[in-house]
C-alpha cells in the first residue's frame, strides 16, 4: 500500500528537519499528516502541497508584482467570446469562419487552448487555423491583466529556479504525485531535482503519475511501486482486483465478498442501493468516514445519491465536483429558457419550484444601477479554479428573504393554461380571475370561502408574476453583451433571493461587454453549464460523514469500503473521442505532451484502477439498468466485466455478469424495497417491505405482523381502524354518518332546517340514491372534490356544458321571439339565426374566457353548433315549442337574490333550481332539462332515485303555473353523444308516488342520522369522494345488516 | 455429425475476409455471434486495427452488448492463439476497446460530427437532441 509506504517513509524522518509532502490533494495530503504525527508526534518545518497548491504559493507575489490576476473559468471564456469576436470582425478566422458564430466554439477554443499552454506550445507551431485565434487569445489575456494556468505555473517555475526557500529544496515526500500536462510535470522534476532526498509513491496503472520515474533525477528518487503482496488483511479478491485490473495476467481465486457487484433499475435505486449497503456496513462497524463514494460521472449521480443518503440518514460530504447545483443559477437559466421558449408557463412554474424567488419587499427589489467592473478571482475563487471546477464558488450570500411560494400558484398556472407570450399571460389571468368572480356569483355558502382563497392567491400570483413576465418580455432579442449583462443583473436582482453567487458568475463576463450582438441563443448557451453548476454550499467538516467525491478529488486517498457507481456504457469509461479542433494526428506532430486517443484510455482506466486502489476491505461496484431521463435500458460496461475478472481470474459472460448483479440488488421496477424489512433504508422502504411479506410473503396471513402501523401516526391509525371495522357486519359509526352522537345529531338537524329553508337541488337529492354517505358529504358537509388537472387539448367538460347551456338559451329567446320554433316557419332562416346567435354568443365567451389553445376552442364551438342545428330541426319536429328558457326557481329575485323561496311539493319536499326549458304544445305544458352526456337503455321514471329532474320539474312546474295542465317532464339528450333522445316521464300517479318516495326516503335519513356509505351497483367508480372510503365499500355493504337498508333498497327498485 | 445445411456460408462470414458479405439471416440464428468473430478474425490477422473497424446496431443496448462480447471473444481468442503477432494484435485491440467504433448509427454519426465540426460546419458543442 502506497500509504503505508508514505507513512512509513515519513515516520523515519527527523522531526525537526525541514520536508515538503506534495500530495495529489490537499485532502489526500492532510489524512497522510495527520497519520504521520499521530505516530510520531509532533513535527516541525513539515509543508504540504498539491502541485497546484504550489504553484499558486510559489507565483502569487510574482504575478502581483506583473499585474496579472489569475483568471476564473468564466472569463477564460469569456475572453475566447472576445477573441471569435474580433477575429471575425477581421475575417481573420480563417477555416473556422463558418463556425465563428456558433456559441459552442469558444468554449471548445479555450479547451484547447488550456492544453496547448500547458504544453508551453507557441502559436507558431500550430496548425494554421489556430495561429491567428490563439495569439489573439494570448495577447488578450495579456492586455486585460489575466493569467491562465498555464502563466501560474510558468511563474511558478522561474520562482522554483530562482529560490532557495523552504519549501524548495529540503526532503521530498512525494506521495501519488499527478502531474497531467508538461508544465506540472516540469515544476515535479524541478522539486526532485533540487531537493536533497526523494521518495515518491506511484500507482501502477496511473500514467501521469508514473512520470516521476522517467524525470532526468529518477535515480535519486525513491521509488515505491504498489506491491500487492505486502498489504496484511487485505481480502484475497481486492488484492487481486488491485494488482491485475487492466493486465494481461489472470490469477485464479475464489470470489470474497470483498468485490462485489450490484444493479438497479435506474441511476435512483442505485444510488438507494449504496445507501442500504452503507447503513450495513456501519453496522458492520466501518465508520461513515472510512467509506467513499467515487464517481466518474457526478452530473448523473449526485442529486440521486443527494435524496438516498438524506432518506437513509447517512451524514454526507459533498465535495466540490459532486456536490449539487445552487439553485439561483437554475432558477437564473430557467427563467432564460422562459423567455426563450416565448414565456413558457412550464419553466415559469420550474422558476417557482426551485423556491429561490425572493420576498417583494423594496429593499430587495432594488435594481442596481451602475455596472460592475470585473470582479477579481477570490481566495475561495482561486482555490477553485486550482481544483479544476467549473465555475465561481459562491460569496457569502446576505440574509435575504425567501419568498414562500404558494402551492396553488402552479396550480393556478394550470388552470389559467397560460402557454406563451407576454399578452397571453395577462390574457389569460385575467380570463381565471373573471371566471372565479363568475364562480363566486353562483357559489354556495361551502364553496364561497374557497373560490375566494383561490382568487386571492391569483391576485398574489399576478402581482408577483407578471412583472417577471414583463421583464423577459423586454429581453432584447439580439444585443451587445454589456446589455445582456445589465439586464441578466436586473433579473437576477428581481427574481433571486440570494443573488451574490449569480452577480459574482456575471461579473466575470465583463470583458466582453463590448462583443455582440448575441442572442438570447447565445447566451443561453455561454451560461447554461457555467450556471447550472454554480455549487451549493459545502459542509465545512467533512469528519464523521461519508465522502461522496469525482474519482480524482479522491486521488491518495485510502478508505475502508469504496462504492463505484455508474459502470454503465458511456458513463464508465466515457465516450473517448478527438478534441474537435486539433485532431490526433496534428496533436502527434506538435508534442508529445499533448493528449490523444491511448492518453485518453489510460486516463479512464487509470480513473477505475484509482477507485478501486482506494478501498483496504471492500468495493461495491455498480450499474443502473435504466438510463432514468431517457427511459432507455442500460448495460454494463466493459469496466465491470474487467474488473471481475481482474478479481477472479475468469471472464464471466455478460448474461452471468447481470445476473449477480441483479441477484444483490434488493429493490425491483415496481416494489421500491428490499426483501426484508430490517434492510429498508427508511421508513417507506420499511412499510413497503413488510407489507409485501404479509400480502404475497411468508407471513402472509400472519396475525400481528403490521401492527405496529398503528403506532406510526395517530392519522394513520385511526384511518386503519376505521376501514378495518368497516368490514364488521353491524352498522357503525365507522360506516358513514351512522349513530352520530348527541351534537352531530343537533348539527345535523341544524343543518337540514337550512336546507329545508333554501330548498334542495335536484341534482343533490339524486346523489342520495347513488350512496347516502355521497349525498352526506357533498350536501350535508359540503365537500367539494378535489381539482384535477386537465389536458387543453378538448374542452374540459365542465366548460363545455356551460357554454351549451348558454347557447340553448341564448338560441331558444332568438328562435323563440321570431317564431322559428313552429314547424311552418323556414327552416334554413330558423338554421342561420341560430347559427349567427351561437357566433356572437361564443365570441364573448371566447373573449371572457380567453381560451388556451384557439383550435381546440374552435373545433368545440363548431360540433356545439352542429349539434344545436340537429337540436333545433328535433325540437321543431315535436310539436312542442320552448316558451321559457332557464327558468329558475326558488329565489325570490331570481339570479342575484340572495333570499329563498323554495318551491315546496305537495308531499313537503322544498325544491330550488333551474328548469332548462318549458315547453308548450297548445294548453299544455312540460319540464325539458337538457343533457349532454348518454341517455338511459330504457325509459325510467325516477331511475332508481338517480334521475329525478323529469319528474320534479315536472311537479314544480305544475306548482308555477297552477292553471296551466302540465303533462310532465323530460330530459332531452340534445347532442350527437345522446343521439337526440328524450326520457319523457309523464306526470302521473307513479311519478308523483316515486317522488314522494325519495323524500321518504331522505326525510326519514334525517331524522334518524343514517347515511352509511352504501352505494348502488357502479356508484363508486365516479364519485368524486372514494379516497374516503377506500375501493371495497360494495364488498363491505354486502356483509352487513340488509334491514337498515330496507328503505334505501326500496328507494333504487324505483322504476 | 450432422452438418448446418448454412455451414458453407458461415465459413465465408470466417474466413473470407476480403469480401464485402450482406448477411441476412431469421433472429436467433447466430448474426452477431457471427460479426463478433469476423470483427476479432480482421484483428488477428492484422489487416487492421480496432479504431478502425465500425459496427453498426439498432439500439443503444444491442452496440453495448456486442461491446462486452467483443471483449470476453478478444480475451478468448488471445488465450488461444498461439502465434506471437496475433496475439498482439488481439492484445492491441483489448487495450484500445474504449475507441470502438461499435454504436448505433445516431452514436455513430455523432461522434463523427464531435470530431469534425469544421469540416461539417457544426457548432463543437452540439448536443443530440
Amino acid at each position: 500500500m502506497r500509504f503505508r509506504q508514505a507513512l512509513r517513509w515519513l515516520s523515519a524522518q527527523p522531526a525537526a528537519r525541514p520536508l515538503l509532502v506534495l500530495a495529489p490533494t490537499l485532502d489526500a495530503g492532510n489524512d497522510l499528516l495527520r497519520a504521520a504525527t499521530a505516530h510520531k508526534g509532533a513535527v516541525f518545518g513539515w509543508a504540504m502541497e498539491s502541485l497546484s497548491s504550489l504553484a499558486l504559493r510559489l507565483s502569487a507575489l510574482a504575478l502581483a508584482a506583473r499585474g496579472l490576476t489569475l483568471a476564473p473559468p468564466l472569463a477564460l471564456e469569456a475572453v475566447c467570446v472576445r477573441v471569435v469576436s474580433e477575429l471575425q470582425k477581421r475575417g481573420a478566422l480563417g477555416r473556422l469562419g463558418p463556425i465563428g458564430d456558433r456559441p459552442g466554439l469558444p468554449r471548445a477554443l479555450l479547451r484547447t487552448f488550456s492544453e496547448l499552454g500547458q504544453a508551453a506550445l507557441e502559436a507558431e507551431a500550430l496548425p494554421a487555423e489556430l495561429v491567428e485565434p490563439y495569439r489573439e487569445y494570448r495577447a488578450t489575456l495579456a492586455s486585460l491583466g489575466l493569467a491562465d494556468r498555464s502563466d501560474l505555473f510558468s511563474v511558478a517555475l522561474e520562482t522554483a529556479r530562482a529560490s532557495n526557500l523552504p519549501p524548495l529544496c529540503v526532503a521530498l515526500c512525494a506521495y501519488d504525485p499527478a502531474p497531467k500536462t508538461r508544465l506540472e510535470r516540469q515544476l515535479l522534476e524541478l522539486l526532485v531535482q533540487r531537493a536533497p532526498l526523494s521518495f515518491a509513491t506511484v500507482a501502477t496503472h496511473d500514467a501521469a503519475a508514473s512520470t516521476v520515474t522517467s524525470t532526468p533525477d529518477a535515480t535519486r528518487v525513491k521509488v515505491a511501486d504498489d506491491d500487492p503482496s505486502e498489504p496484511e488483511g487485505m481480502p484475497p479478491a481486492l488484492r487481486r482486483l488491485q494488482a491485475h485490473l487492466f493486465s494481461s495476467q489472470q490469477v485464479l481465486g475464489e470470489a470474497d465478498e470483498s468485490v462485489s457487484i450490484l444493479s438497479a433499475p435506474g441511476e435512483s435505486r442505485e444510488s438507494v442501493e449504496i445507501a442500504r449497503r452503507i447503513l450495513a456496513e456501519a453496522e458492520r462497524g466501518v465508520p461513515f468516514d472510512r467509506m467513499a463514494i467515487l464517481l466518474r460521472s457526478p452530473f448523473h449521480y449526485r442529486t440521486h445519491l443527494l435524496e438516498a443518503l438524506r432518506r437513509a440518514k447517512i451524514p454526507a460530504h459533498f465535495t466540490r465536483a459532486a456536490a449539487r447545483p445552487e439553485p439561483g443559477g437554475r432558477a437564473l437559466l430557467a427563467l432564460l429558457e422562459c423567455a426563450a421558449e416565448g414565456l413558457s408557463a412550464t419553466r415559469f412554474a420550474e422558476y417557482l419550484s426551485l423556491g429561490v424567488a425572493p420576498d417583494r419587499s423594496p429593499d430587495l427589489a432594488a435594481v442596481p444601477t451602475d455596472s460592475e467592473p470585473l470582479a477579481p478571482a477570490s481566495d475561495e475563487e482561486t482555490a477553485q479554479l486550482l481544483r479544476a471546477g467549473l465555475a465561481a464558488p459562491p460569496a457569502p450570500a446576505r440574509a435575504s428573504k425567501h419568498l414562500i411560494v404558494p402551492r396553488r400558484w402552479e396550480s393556478l398556472l394550470v388552470d389559467a393554461a397560460v402557454i406563451g407570450g407576454a399578452a397571453r399571460w395577462h390574457r389569460r389571468l385575467d380570463a381565471l380571475e373573471r371566471a372565479l368572480a363568475r364562480q363566486l356569483e353562483r357559489a354556495g355558502e361551502f364553496e364561497r370561502l374557497a373560490v375566494e382563497r383561490e382568487r386571492d392567491q391569483l391576485r398574489e400570483l399576478r402581482q408577483f408574476a407578471l412583472p417577471i413576465i414583463d421583464l423577459l418580455a423586454k429581453l432584447p432579442e439580439a444585443a451587445a453583451w454589456g446589455d445582456w449583462l445589465a439586464a441578466l443583473r436586473e433579473l437576477t436582482e428581481r427574481t433571486i433571493a440570494a443573488p451574490e453567487p449569480i452577480l459574482s458568475a456575471l461579473a466575470q463576463l465583463a470583458i466582453v461587454r463590448e462583443v455582440g450582438p448575441v442572442s438570447l441563443k447565445d447566451v443561453l448557451g455561454m451560461l447554461r453549464e457555467r450556471l447550472g453548476e454554480v455549487s451549493a454550499r459545502l459542509s465545512a467538516n467533512p469528519g464523521g460523514q461519508v465522502l461522496v467525491a469525482s474519482i480524482d478529488e479522491a486521488r491518495g486517498r485510502v478508505f475502508d469500503v469504496v462504492f463505484v457507481p455508474g459502470l454503465a456504457e458511456k458513463l464508465f469509461p466515457q465516450r473517448v473521442v478527438e478534441d474537435p479542433l486539433l485532431s490526433d494526428a496534428e496533436r502527434e506532430l506538435l508534442s508529445a505532451d499533448l493528449d490523444s486517443q491511448s492518453r485518453r484510455v489510460a486516463n479512464e482506466r487509470a480513473a477505475l484502477a484509482l477507485a478501486v486502489g482506494a478501498a483496504r476491505k471492500r468495493v461495491v461496484l455498480s450499474y443502473p439498468r435504466f438510463e432514468s431521463d431517457k427511459a432507455r435500458p442500460r448495460v454494463p460496461s466493459f469496466y465491470a466485466l474487467e474488473a471481475i475478472r481482474a478479481a477472479e481470474g475468469r471472464l464471466p459472460g455478460f448474461a452471468e455478469l447481470a445476473r449477480r448483479a441483479d441477484q444483490t440488488s434488493q429493490t425491483r421496477m415496481g416494489w421500491p424495497a428490499p426483501n426484508a424489512a430490517a434492510q429498508a433504508i427508511d421508513d417507506a422502504e420499511y412499510d413497503l417491505s413488510q407489507l409485501r411479506d404479509l400480502l404475497t410473503g411468508a407471513a402472509k396471513g400472519a396475525d400481528g405482523a403490521a401492527h405496529y402501523l398503528l403506532t406510526a401516526s395517530p392519522r394513520l391509525r385511526r384511518a386503519l381502524q376505521f376501514r378495518a371495522r368497516r368490514w364488521r357486519p353491524e352498522w357503525r359509526y365507522v360506516d358513514g354518518l351512522v349513530e352520530p352522537n348527541a351534537l352531530a345529531r343537533e348539527a345535523l338537524l341544524a343543518r337540514h332546517a337550512r336546507l329545508l329553508e333554501r330548498g334542495f337541488a335536484v341534482t343533490a337529492l339524486e346523489k342520495y340514491a347513488a350512496c347516502p354517505y355521497r349525498f352526506y358529504l357533498a350536501t350535508v358537509v359540503g365537500l367539494r372534490p378535489r381539482k384535477v388537472a386537465t389536458a387543453i387539448e378538448e374542452m374540459e367538460p365542465a366548460t363545455r356544458g356551460l357554454l351549451i347551456h348558454e347557447f340553448l338559451q341564448r338560441v331558444s329567446v332568438e328562435l323563440h321571439e321570431q317564431g322559428l320554433f313552429s314547424a311552418d316557419s323556414d327552416f334554413l332562416h330558423a338554421r342561420r339565426v341560430l347559427l349567427s346567435t351561437v357566433n356572437r354568443a361564443a365570441a364573448e365567451q371566447r373573449d371572457q374566457l380567453a381560451p388556451a389553445i384557439p383550435r381546440v376552442w374552435d373545433d368545440a364551438i363548431s360540433d356545439m353548433a352542429a349539434d344545436l342545428v340537429r337540436w333545433l330541426q328535433v325540437t321543431r319536429d315535436s310539436g312542442w315549442q320552448p316558451v321559457h328558457f332557464e327558468h329558475e326557481f326558488g329565489r325570490a329575485g331570481g339570479k342575484a337574490s340572495s333570499e329563498h323561496t323554495p318551491v315546496v311539493l305537495p308531499f313537503g319536499l322544498p325544491l330550488r333550481g333551474v328548469i332548462d326549458a318549458i315547453e308548450q304544445n297548445g294548453p299544455l305544458l312540460r319540464a325539458t332539462d337538457y343533457k349532454t352526456g348518454t341517455p338511459p337503455e330504457l325509459p325510467v321514471v325516477v331511475g332508481g332515485g338517480r334521475q329525478l329532474q323529469p319528474a320534479l320539474y315536472a311537479l314544480v312546474l305544475e306548482q308555477l303555473f297552477p292553471l296551466s295542465q302540465v303533462t310532465g317532464g323530460t330530459a332531452f339528450y340534445c347532442t350527437t353523444k345522446g343521439q337526440f333522445t328524450r326520457n319523457e316521464v309523464p306526470l302521473e300517479a307513479p311519478a308523483r308516488a316515486a317522488a314522494a318516495a325519495v323524500h321518504g326516503a331522505i326525510e326519514s335519513a334525517f331524522q334518524e342520522g343514517f347515511f352509511p356509505a352504501a352505494p348502488a351497483e357502479k356508484a363508486c367508480d365516479f364519485c368524486d369522494f372514494r379516497r374516503i372510503c377506500g375501493p371495497y365499500e360494495r364488498e363491505r355493504v354486502l356483509r352487513k345488516e340488509a334491514t337498515k337498508l330496507e328503505r334505501l333498497l326500496e328507494l333504487r327498485a324505483l322504476p | 455429425m450432422s452438418v448446418l445445411i448454412d455451414a458453407r456460408a458461415r465459413e465465408i462470414i470466417a474466413s473470407e475476409l476480403d469480401q464485402t458479405l450482406v448477411v441476412e439471416a431469421a433472429a436467433g440464428t447466430g448474426k452477431t455471434t457471427a460479426l463478433i468473430s469476423r470483427i476479432v478474425a480482421v484483428i488477428r490477422s492484422g489487416m487492421t486495427t480496432l479504431d478502425r473497424v465500425v459496427a453498426v446496431t439498432f439500439t443503444e443496448k444491442a452496440a453495448g452488448e456486442m461491446k462486452l462480447r467483443l471483449r470476453a471473444e478478444l480475451d478468448r481468442a488471445r488465450h488461444e492463439a498461439s502465434d506471437r503477432a496475433q496475439r498482439t494484435h488481439l492484445e492491441q485491440a483489448l487495450a484500445a476497446l474504449e475507441v470502438a467504433h461499435i454504436n448505433t448509427i445516431h452514436g455513430f454519426c455523432a461522434d463523427l460530427l464531435r470530431e469534425r465540426p469544421v469540416a461539417a460546419g457544426i457548432d463543437p458543442q452540439f448536443a443530440v437532441l
